[in-house]
């Protein structure tokens, strides 16, 4: 159980707080309700790029990272298809400095070319290291556009292409910034070894003054169910051919959305795992073969992505998925089977709750999704699901209509 | 309020390891969560003390992988219906297994890891499976730059026959036998000691003896090593088709108890060792060529490890290389200020305080700081030491082990 207070700014700025006085430790999270979805389909890449902008300095103070470094402090941030995230932990004494420095880049960055021009640089080198200069690495570049024909999910939060990256302009940032970066748009969460009282009195301080913005209300285009079976192939340099097979799954807040995360357990992740022990091991198809969600807000992706074994054909490894698929929609689950791994994610739950850090995360998340009460009755919801329920997605959703594959056919 | 002054901050003053009393061989940290972490460590069957690396890395992950009346399979289900997870890892010296659960079912899941462990015959169908899942991890391996520059600038610090720098190949992972992984198991997996971390309540030294561990005695003996031979060479390995270049820098460095390593580790921190680095000021965000580059120091018993990587843009990573000797030369020449000190000094107690921050914080750094057989005091010994290093001592310590002769250089990619 997480413990929590909120509050709102009359600028809009929602304060979460969190108090655990086992730490000597406070956190800052300050989530933004922008992401690679908000984003123009020609000018894609643009919310991440714009974070890497968000450390160039802000119109008060020259450099982000210094005095953080200097008050004992680490921060970092990531963005999604659906959010922008940063972050700080540094000794609680120290948290004024986290504020200062979050609040003066909200009011204004310190926009300049240079800046621009040097992140750009960082984000092709981010771009070419984790989705180019590795096999597989541009699987997701290829799968999104694919699986999603109107839904901004169709490309990856690193961008389509680097070009959308070299092509982004001053008046684009500082568009983007006035669009998206103000305090109505915006979910802090101090948490750790701190009081209400004072994180409220911090939080007007620093933030008080800065004026309110518009809030994110863009509507997304929503995916039609698919019709049809899509197919892409691609002859890589890979040392194996590989099957990613895509299908539609359900809104984040939708009541079957834990159950597809629970049927990925059921398939792969462990060794008593229906895929291990069928596709690996039983008929030797796969060398190795993973089913995980991408767990988006609107309707995400269940993936399932395998390396074949030389000599295995591309039907009979898709069809060797399919009958377990199958076999689960016609037959279900037993009882036993979920619940061992509905007991792994209470586990994993309970440990990801040792961190101040992800609690803050968590928080903010609950919290942009609608209720912040999510963040301790989503493990409840977790444990409803029933085998019938399990059944129901595989007949329903892991259907050969709903279905994306892409090929990596191995040209060594 | 002035938006430009930033606000008085406060200097870590102290820092508390909670490093617990040795218990015969169990080491217990509380904690106030209803979960619990336990390692069960091996010492001396790291996969560079014993005497075949492979044999001793296999040995580990398949330690669950079944015995004569129960599979891998059966095994993996009984943990997973108590919420369990486990994990084998062989580390350099040590090898360990560590366990977590909810507390409840602490004395289950031991019961089942033990049971599995003792009985474990590598059944050879799950070998097979694996051999094939490692080959096709190393095949993939191959065809990456940083994979390749981590392979070569361990050959060129260590030479062929270290354990850090011994590579497997298709026909070395066919070869390997279930009886030599029984050998390892048999031979290397004996005297373990304990890390418990979890609720006071448990009375987890019972639930160990009860097993038959030896709970009371004293920690066992470890096998000395030797420092490994220095060389230096440089080494260009070409990697078709890569869209980036992967460049490192290394060499065998002092070991902790030299009296200049806290100095040598402020040195490494203000060069490569944070975002707030040297190397990441001017290569990330003056230039734009990289989207990361580091220096680390790793420590091993009798030396440690220095090396300098980055991925970068590979028509520019001749520039990369001139920039980061730069770099160094210049720390060799210059004092550095005051104020960049006291930044990297401030960085690094925080750290430490992060490092120690909480009971399963607390329970990593004490493995490591039992792995390495650190001496009593050392974190209080860091802890002053950081508050007085000097840039006389900086500049001393870049001068008298980064001359750039000395370093080992490659770089995979297009080259």
């Amino acid at each position: 159980m997480i413990n929590y207070n909120i509050s709102k700014l009359e600028n809009g700025l929602t304060l979460i707080h969190h108090e655990d006085n086992n730490t000597n430790l406070c956190v800052s999270n300050l989530l933004y309700n922008v992401g690679a979805r908000d984003e123009n389909p020609d000018k894609t890449g643009f919310a991440h790029l714009f974070e890497h902008l968000m450390f160039g300095g802000s119109v008060n103070i020259s450099s982000f990272d210094t005095p953080l470094q200097k008050a004992s402090g680490e921060n970092n941030a990531f963005t999604s298809n659906d959010i922008t995230n940063y972050y700080i932990t540094l000794p609680s004494q120290n948290i004024e400095t986290a504020l200062w420095l979050e609040s003066d880049r909200m009011l204004r960055l310190d926009f300049s070319e240079k800046s621009l021009n040097v992140q750009k640089g960082v984000v092709i080198e981010e771009f070419k290291q984790r989705y180019l200069n590795q096999p597989y690495g541009d699987a997701w570049l290829k799968l999104r556009p694919l699986a999603y024909e109107v839904h901004p999910y169709q490309w990856a939060t690193i961008g389509k292409e680097i070009s959308h990256i070299e092509n982004a302009s001053l008046e684009d940032v500082i568009a983007f910034f006035e669009r998206y970066y103000n305090p109505s748009n915006a979910i802090l969460c101090l948490a750790g070894n701190i009081d209400f009282k004072t994180a409220k009195e911090l939080t007007q301080k620093w933030f008080g003054d800065i004026p309110s913005g518009p809030v994110n209300k863009n509507k997304y285009p929503q995916e039609p169910v698919p019709s049809k079976r899509k197919e892409k192939t691609i002859e890589a340099k890979v040392p194996q051919n590989g099957l990613y097979m895509a299908f539609q799954m359900v809104e984040r807040t939708h009541p079957l959305y834990f159950g597809f995360d629970l049927l990925s357990d059921i398939l792969s992740g462990t060794e008593s795992s229906r895929f291990m022990n069928i596709l690996v091991k039983e008929k030797a198809i796969f060398t190795h073969v993973h089913a995980y969600i991408s767990g988006e807000i609107d309707k995400g992706l269940f993936i399932i992505d395998g390396k074949l074994k030389d000599g295995i054909d591309f039907k009979d490894a898709e069809n060797a998925v399919m009958e377990i698929l199958i076999d689960i929609s016609l037959n279900g689950i037993s009882k036993t089977e979920l619940t061992k791994v509905k007991n792994k994610v209470i586990t994993s739950n309970l440990f990801s709750k040792t961190s101040v850090l992800n609690k803050a995360m968590a928080l903010c998340y609950a919290h942009l999704l609608g209720d912040i009460e999510l963040v301790n009755t989503e493990i409840e919801a977790l444990k409803s699901i029933s085998e019938e329920e399990i059944k129901q997605i595989c007949k329903d959703y892991l259907t050969t209509e709903n279905r994306s594959v892409l090929k990596y056919i191995s040209k060594q | 309020m002035n938006r430009k002054d930033a606000p008085e901050i406060q200097i870590i003053d102290k820092i508390h390891t909670g490093f617990p009393e040795r218990n015969g061989r169990i080491f217990r940290i509380d904690s106030e969560e209803a979960v619990f972490k336990l390692e069960i460590i091996y010492p001396n069957a790291g996969y560079g003390i014993y005497k075949n690396k492979f044999h001793a890395l296999y040995g580990m992950d398949l330690l669950l992988s079944g015995t004569a009346d129960q599979s891998a399979s059966e095994i993996s289900e009984s943990l997973d219906q108590l919420g369990s997870f486990v994990f084998k890892n062989c580390d350099y010296y040590n090898a360990s297994i560590t366990i977590y659960g909810l507390s409840e079912h602490l004395e289950n899941t031991l019961k089942i890891v033990h049971n599995s462990i003792e009985k474990c015959i590598y059944v050879d169908n799950e070998l097979t499976v694996y051999k094939n899942r490692k080959i096709s991890e190393l095949n993939i391996n191959l065809n990456k730059t940083n994979f390749q520059a981590n392979r070569a600038i361990n050959d060129l610090i260590f030479g062929d026959n270290h354990p850090y720098s011994q590579k497997s190949d298709e026909k070395l992972i066919q070869s390997i036998q279930n009886s030599e992984l029984l050998e390892f198991k048999k031979n290397a997996l004996t005297e373990p000691y304990f890390i418990y971390t979890g609720p006071k309540e448990t009375t987890i030294e019972n639930t160990i003896a009860s097993f038959g561990f030896d709970i009371r005695g004293e920690m066992p003996i470890v096998i000395e090593e030797k420092a490994p031979v220095i060389a230096c060479s440089r080494k260009l390995i070409p990697v078709g088709g890569s869209t980036q270049n992967s460049i490192r820098f290394g060499k065998i460095l002092p070991s902790r108890q030299d009296p200049d390593y806290f100095s040598l580790s402020l040195m490494n921190l203000v060069l490569g060792g944070f975002f707030g680095s040297r190397l990441m000021k001017n290569i990330r965000e003056e230039k734009g060529l990289t989207y990361g580059i580091h220096s680390s120091i790793t420590p091993f018993k009798k030396f440690s490890l220095f090396k300098i990587s980055s991925e970068c843009n590979n028509e520019l990573s001749e520039t990369v290389k001139n920039e980061i000797e730069k770099e160094i030369i210049q720390l060799q020449t210059d004092l550095i200020s005051d104020e960049e000190l006291t930044i990297a000094r401030n960085y690094m107690l925080g750290s430490l305080l992060r490092n120690f921050d909480g009971a399963f914080n607390i329970s990593e750094r004490l493995k490591a700081y039992l792995e390495l057989e650190t001496e009593q005091g050392y974190y209080e010994r860091y802890f002053l030491a950081i508050n007085q290093i000097t840039p006389e001592q900086i500049r001393a310590c870049a001068n008298n082990y980064l001359d750039i002769k000395t370093l080992n250089y490659c770089v995979a990619g297009e080259v």
